[in-house]
C-alpha cells in the first residue's frame, strides 16, 4: 500500500472512532505521564544530589582509620602527627586508569579560629574553633573567578617586615612564631563551600536574626577580609608556636572546599602546620581528591586506594546513587506496569475493533488489499494512537511538574540545596516518553493486526 | 477452448467446511470453464455452493482443493501481492449487502479501490464517470444511509467499475432489492456486458437475471448439474456444454 493511502485510511479511522481510540490511548497517556514524571523527577534529584551535594565523578581518599586508641591514650595524647599520604602514593594513584587529575589536601594540624563578616552581614561573627583544609589551588581554579587569585600570597621578592604597619593598608606582616622578621603578604585567599553558605542561611542566620546570604551577595562580597587566629582555639593551644592573627580574604565559593570550615592554598597550610605542629606534617598529605573520567572509574580508584591503605572519606555519593537508582527503578517499574496494562487495553480495543470491522476488512481485501496491507494499517493505527497518547502523556507530565514545582516553591520550607525545579526534561526524555507510548501501543495492536491480516475475506463478506 | 479465451477455469474444485462431526463439502469436484466476454449466471438452491464458487473465482478463498485459473493464471501459484493486484485491476465485486462504508460519502466509497492500487493515480474523474455510468452523478456527496437500496447497489457497481476491470463478479446483486429496482440493476449489468464487453459472473436466484445470461452454471449440493449455453436476451452464443 502506498504511504498516502495508509495516511488517508488512518486519518479516516481516527475521525470515525476517535472516542474508542481516545479511551484506548488514555492508558498509554497515563503510563507515559507517570514514566516521564518519575524519570524527570529522578533525573533532577539525581543531578542535585550527585552533581552539587555529592559529586559522583570524584572521590576523596584518606588513610584507613586506625582502631580506637582507648580512653587512656585519648587523655594522654599521643603527640604524633595524624596519619598522612606520602607523595609517592599520590603519584601511583595518579597513574590509575580513568584518573583525570589528583589533588592532594592538607588539614590544619593545629587549633585555630576565625572572626569577621561585617562587610557581608552587618556585624562581626566569630568562631573560636575552626576547621581548615589546604588544597591544591588547581582544584578550585575554575571556581575562583574574581580579581583575587587562590594562590600562596607570599610572592617572591616580598618586602621584609616586623609588624603589620611595615606593609601598608592592603597587606599584613606574615611573621612566623619565634622569628624576628617576616614578609609582607596579601591576605590569605580563602574559599568556602556552597554547603556552608546554605547552612548559614538555613540554620545560623534565622537563629541569630541575620539576613540570609544569597549567592549574588557572596559574589559581591568576594574580596572582603577577615581574621584568622592561628595556634589557639577554645579547646587549647598548639603544641608549638605562638598564637597570632593573620588576615584572610574570601575569594570564592567552590564545591571543592571543605563543607564546614575554610579552605586555603595548600602551601600556606603546609607552612603553618610546620610552624604549629612540626616538620613531620609537611611531607605528607591528609587526603587526596581524585577526579575520574566517569562515575564508573571511581570503583577502580577505590580498589587502588585500598591497596595503598586508603579508604573513601565519604561514601554518601555511592549510597545516594544506589538509593536514587533504586527509587527510580521502582517508580519506573510502576510506570512500566501501567504501560503494560495500557498495552493490554489497546490489544482488547483493537481486537473488538477488528471484529466489528471484519466486513470492511474483507471488502478491502476484495478491492485489492493484501494481508500485509491490512496488518500495516492496523499496526500504524496503533502506533498513531500510542504516539498521540505518548505525546499527551509527556505534556501531562510537564504540566504536573510545573504544578509540583509551584507547590514546592510556595509551600515547602527552604532547605539546603533546594532546587529551583525538582524536574529535568531533557529532549531524550521527551522522545523516550513519546516513543514508549508508541511502542507499547504497537505491541498491543500487533495481535489484532495479525488477526486482521489473517482474516478470511470470503467469510467476512458472505457471513452475516 | 484455448485457455486465453477463458476468464475462469476450475478443475476438480473441492471446498470443505467444518461441519461438526465430519467436514461438509460446499463444492465437490467442480470443473467449469467461464469464457471471456460471457454473461455467466450461477444458479442453484440455497446452500448449493454458488457463493463459495464466486469467492473462489474471485481469489478471496484459497482454502480449496483442485485447480483454479483466472485469466490463464493459476491462483495457487500467485503471490498475495499479485492476487491483490489482480483483484484491484481486473476483477470487480458486487455484493448482495452492497458493503458500502457509511462514514464515507458516495464518491469516497467509489474511490476505495484506488487506495490499494499501485499506480497512485488520482481517480476522482474515473469515479465521477463511473457514477455517471450508473446514473448517480448527482449523489456523489451523499452518504450511503441516505440512498435507497437500488441506489446503494448502483454505488457498489460504480465502485466495482472504478479501475475498469475486465470481469465483474456479482453475488446476488438483486437479492436485497425489489423487483423494479432489481430490474434496473439487471439492465445495468446487461449493458456493461453488451456495450462494454465485460465478463459478468452473477450468482443469483433471480429468474429475470438468469434469462440474461449467455452461459449458465447450475449447482446442486456443491456439484455442477449444468454448465453450458443459455438463451439470452437478443440471442446468445452457446458455450461449450459441460456437465460434471
Amino acid at each position: 500500500m502506498r504511504l498516502g493511502s495508509l495516511v488517508l485510511l488512518v486519518q479516516r479511522d481516527l475521525r470515525r472512532s476517535g472516542g474508542a481510540f481516545a479511551t484506548a490511548g488514555f492508558g498509554i497517556l497515563a503510563g507515559t505521564a507517570a514514566l516521564v514524571f518519575f524519570l524527570s523527577l529522578g533525573l533532577a534529584v539525581r543531578n542535585v544530589l550527585l552533581g552539587d551535594v555529592f559529586p559522583l565523578d570524584r572521590i576523596e581518599l584518606e588513610p584507613t582509620a586506625k582502631p580506637e586508641p582507648g580512653l587512656f591514650a585519648l587523655l594522654m595524647g599521643s603527640g604524633k602527627a595524624p596519619p598522612g599520604i606520602p607523595a609517592e602514593v599520590v603519584s601511583r594513584l595518579e597513574k590509575t586508569e580513568g584518573v583525570v587529575a589528583i589533588y592532594p589536601k592538607l588539614r590544619f594540624a593545629f587549633p585555630s579560629g576565625a572572626f569577621g563578616g561585617k562587610e557581608i552581614i552587618g556585624k562581626d561573627l566569630g568562631t573560636h574553633e575552626m576547621l581548615a583544609d589546604g588544597v591544591d589551588p588547581a582544584l578550585c581554579a575554575a571556581d575562583v573567578k574574581g580579581p583575587f587569585p587562590f594562590v600562596d600570597p607570599i610572592a617572591a621578592g616580598a618586602k621584609p617586615c616586623k609588624a603589620d604597619a611595615d606593609c601598608g593598608e592592603t597587606q599584613y606582616c606574615e611573621l612566623p612564631s619565634g622569628k624576628d622578621a617576616g614578609l609582607c603578604s596579601d591576605p590569605v585567599p580563602v574559599i568556602v563551600s556552597p554547603y556552608l553558605v546554605e547552612l548559614f542561611n538555613k540554620g545560623v542566620a534565622p537563629a541569630h536574626n541575620l539576613p540570609p546570604v544569597g549567592m549574588s551577595l557572596i559574589s559581591r562580597a568576594q574580596g572582603v577580609t577577615f581574621r584568622l587566629e592561628l595556634g589557639i582555639s577554645m579547646m587549647g593551644r598548639s603544641r608549638k608556636g605562638s598564637p597570632r592573627m593573620v588576615r584572610a580574604r574570601l575569594v570564592g565559593v567552590s564545591r571543592s572546599a571543605i563543607d564546614l570550615g575554610v579552605t586555603l592554598p595548600l602551601p600556606v597550610v603546609r607552612r603553618w602546620n610546620e610552624e604549629y605542629f612540626g616538620p613531620e606534617t609537611s611531607t605528607q598529605f591528609s587526603s587526596v581528591m581524585v577526579k575520574t573520567r566517569s562515575a564508573e572509574d571511581v570503583a577502580r580508584v577505590i580498589a587502588q586506594g585500598a591497596i595503598e591503605g586508603l579508604e573513601p572519606k565519604d561514601t554518601r555519593a555511592r549510597d545516594v546513587s544506589v538509593l536514587v537508582s533504586g527509587v527510580l527503578a521502582l517508580l519506573s517499574l510502576v510506570a512500566g506496569t501501567m504501560l503494560v496494562v495500557a498495552s493490554s487495553n489497546i490489544a482488547y480495543t483493537f481486537r473488538v475493533l477488528i471484529h466489528e470491522r471484519r466486513t470492511e476488512i474483507g471488502l478491502y481485501r476484495a478491492l485489492g488489499a493484501t494481508p500485509m496491507d491490512v496488518g500495516l494499517w492496523v499496526t500504524t493505527l496503533g502506533a498513531v494512537v500510542g504516539l498521540a497518547g505518548g505525546i499527551a502523556g509527556v505534556v501531562v507530565a510537564r504540566v504536573a511538574a510545573f504544578a509540583a514545582d509551584w507547590v514546592a516553591a510556595h509551600r515547602l520550607p527552604d532547605f539546603p540545596f533546594k532546587p529551583s525545579s525538582f524536574f529535568s526534561f531533557p529532549l531524550w526524555l521527551v522522545l523516550l516518553g513519546a516513543g514508549f507510548g508508541a511502542l507499547f501501543a504497537v505491541l498491543g495492536a500487533l495481535s489484532a493486526a495479525r488477526s486482521a491480516a489473517r482474516l478470511d475475506p470470503a467469510r467476512a463478506l458472505t457471513e452475516p | 477452448m484455448a485457455e486465453a479465451e477463458l476468464a475462469f477455469e476450475t478443475e476438480g474444485l473441492r471446498r470443505l467446511y467444518d461441519g461438526g462431526d465430519k467436514p461438509r463439502a460446499a463444492l465437490d469436484g467442480v470443473s467449469v470453464c467461464i469464457p471471456r466476454g460471457s454473461f455467466t449466471v450461477v444458479s442453484g438452491r440455497s446452500g448449493s455452493g454458488k457463493t463459495t464458487l464466486l469467492t473462489v473465482l474471485g481469489a478471496l478463498d484459497r482454502g480449496y482443493e483442485g485447480r483454479v485459473s483466472i485469466l490463464g493464471q493459476d491462483v495457487r501459484r500467485m503471490h498475495e501481492r499479485d492476487l491483490g493486484r489482480l483483484r484491484n485491476t481486473r476483477l470487480g465485486f458486487v455484493f448482495q449487502s452492497f458493503h458500502l462504508l457509511s462514514h464515507l460519502d458516495v464518491l469516497d466509497n467509489v474511490l476505495l479501490p484506488s487506495l490499494f492500487s499501485e499506480d497512485g493515480r488520482d481517480r476522482t474523474a474515473d469515479a465521477r464517470r463511473a457514477l455517471e455510468r450508473v446514473g448517480l452523478a448527482s449523489r456523489a456527496k451523499d452518504r450511503p444511509p441516505h440512498l435507497s437500496g437500488g441506489q446503494r447497489q448502483r454505488v457498489a457497481l460504480a465502485r466495482a467499475l472504478l479501475c475498469s476491470p475486465e470481469i465483474l463478479l456479482c453475488d446476488e446483486p438483486t437479492g436485497n432489492l425489489d423487483r423494479t429496482t432489481g430490474q434496473e440493476i439487471v439492465d445495468l449489468l446487461s449493458s456493461l456486458h453488451r456495450e462494454d464487453g465485460k465478463t459478468v459472473v452473477v450468482v443469483t436466484h433471480d429468474p429475470t437475471l438468469s434469462e440474461r445470461g449467455t452461459h449458465r452454471i447450475e449447482l446442486e449440493d456443491g456439484r455442477v448439474v449444468h454448465d453450458g449455453g443459455a438463451q439470452a436476451e437478443g440471442g446468445a452464443q452457446a458455450a461449450e456444454e459441460r456437465v460434471s
